[in-house]
């Protein structure tokens, strides 16, 4: 197809455009969301503005998602006030625990280490505030480690272990930046069904 | 109007500075051969049918965007075999070897991973596969690669900016947005204390002596929390201008280096944003730098 090249300049435009928009819309921060939403009320009528909205957001989203720029940029915002880690282990029929060879805990080479575990922190981040994403984790530990000394396992236990740290003007204080308490709480137990297991 | 359609005509339909752009294919395709191989053994716990999103869960739909490779393609294709063009095509973009081509299979292979198991999504993720979508459009393999060593003609052919310009806009947005939330939801960044939290974090810092950072009344950490806020808020700005455009670049790099040494695991997110500073690279000044260097 040859374009003139004042009109494949229009249409690099639009795309443009529709890039730029796309992921201002998509990031446009809450006040400027309420001033648009209150702005729109005053000359639309309810619910044109809710489908005008619904549009919009619709053809925004789906086109961002579409073509990998629906992120929300939220770089490093919020910080951890406490130190936390997971300890994942295995029950089996036999009622023993066993702590898993996963990313994280248990022996791991310098490798895995720097190199190859460089998704867990951010899984187990992930799914600290997801529970479902702990559910599958769990499925998929049944189906990895069904048996242990002939032994079928029966359950996941995800152990987590939370220790706050001080405020600085604590930590000044007391000369050194963590709490002594370490609390243990059990953030799941999840029992292998049957069909999991292979 | 007029002046104001010329303006735009120079800003997104200029030419390209080349050499810039070609370094920044160089360095950004190392790091997704690299980023592919750190993904090769846990290949198939993330993306498998049976991996950690099992894709016989009833479930499923809920979690799946069906806009992977790896989900249409179920029991036909191996998945592993998608790690081999994830990484043979960002071996032919890092080299410029049939670049475009290669360019477009990475980013349909990298969208897929994401697409398939976003449990495992990171910053680092989002920017690659923004990086990639623009770099479908951009001529990035006119100066130091394959297709040019096969087609010399490359070298006098010209490439519009406007893929580039978007790359810019983008990293440019994301500095733009992330900053006031910092502000705005964590009160430790306005504080200055924000830095501290980082580094006492086990899970994320590395840093082998965090109670420097509550020592001499924190001045440490309000130094560097207030440091970063003053180098985010001041990138998207500085850049643009000829002047102050290199002083910008040096300061958001030495942020992102500071970031990768002090928090292991956003290491791939730093490299990833260093990478992608070379779109905004002037040619006269690699020019400049490698004259001096030669004399």
């Amino acid at each position: 197809m040859n374009l003139d090249k004042n009109t494949k300049r229009f249409l690099i435009s639009i795309f443009v455009l529709l890039n730029i928009l796309t992921v201002i819309y998509i990031n446009r921060p809450v006040p400027i969301k309420e001033v648009q939403n209150n702005k729109l009320k005053e000359i639309l009528h309810p619910s044109s503005l809710d489908s005008m909205r619904s549009a919009a957001g619709l053809f925004f989203t789906n086109y961002g998602e579409l073509v990998g720029l629906g992120t929300r940029w939220l770089m490093f915002v919020l910080q951890d006030k406490y130190n936390w880690f997971y300890l994942i282990k295995a029950k089996y029929a036999d009622s023993s625990e066993v702590i898993l060879p996963v990313p994280r805990q248990g022996d791991r080479s310098v490798l895995q280490r720097i190199l190859f575990d460089f998704k867990d922190a951010k899984f187990q981040y992930n799914f600290n505030y997801r529970p479902y994403a702990r559910e599958h984790y769990a499925s998929y530990l049944c189906r990895k480690y069904p048996v242990h000394n002939g032994v079928k396992i029966r359950s996941i236990i995800f152990e987590f272990y939370k220790q706050n740290v001080l405020e600085p003007k604590e930590a000044l204080k007391r000369n050194t930046y963590l709490d002594p308490t370490v609390r243990k709480e059990i953030a799941g137990v999840f029992n292998c069904h049957t069909e999991n297991v292979k | 109007m007029k002046s104001f359609l010329k303006y735009w005509n120079n800003f997104w339909f200029s030419k390209a500075e080349l050499i810039p752009i070609s370094i920044f294919r160089i360095c950004f395709g190392l790091l997704l051969c690299l980023i592919f191989i750190a993904y090769l053994p846990n290949w198939e716990r993330f993306y498998d049918a049976n991996g950690i999103i099992s894709l016989h869960d009833k479930n499923i739909l809920h979690y799946q965007n069906l806009l992977s490779i790896f989900y249409l393609t179920e029991g036909k294709i191996p998945v592993i075999l998608y790690w081999f063009i994830g990484f043979i095509s960002a071996v032919a973009f890092t080299v410029g070897y049939k670049t475009r081509i290669f360019t477009i299979i990475l980013y349909v292979v990298y969208s897929s991973m994401m697409n398939r198991n976003y449990f495992m999504v990171y910053g680092e993720d989002n920017i690659t596969r923004m990086l990639l979508f623009y770099s479908c459009f951009a001529g990035l393999n006119h100066r130091f690669s394959v297709d040019l060593y096969l087609n010399k003609k490359l070298k006098s052919k010209v490439s519009e900016i406007w893929p580039i310009r978007l790359m810019q806009i983008n990293i440019v947005l994301i500095y733009l947005f992330s900053t006031p939330y910092k502000l705005l939801y964590d009160p430790s960044w306005v504080h200055g204390e924000a830095i501290y939290w980082t580094v006492t974090s086990n899970n994320w810092s590395r840093f082998p002596y965090p109670d420097l950072f509550y020592k001499w009344d924190g001045i440490l950490t309000k130094l560097f929390s207030y440091g970063a806020l003053f180098i985010e808020f001041s990138f998207p700005v500085l850049v643009w201008f000829r002047k102050t455009k290199l002083i910008a670049l040096a300061l958001i790099t030495a942020l992102h280096i500071g970031i990768g040494i002090l928090i292991p695991n956003v290491t791939f997110f730093t490299f990833c944003m260093v990478c992608s500073f070379w779109v905004f690279v002037p040619e006269r000044f690699i020019e400049k730098f490698t004259r001096a260097k030669n004399k």
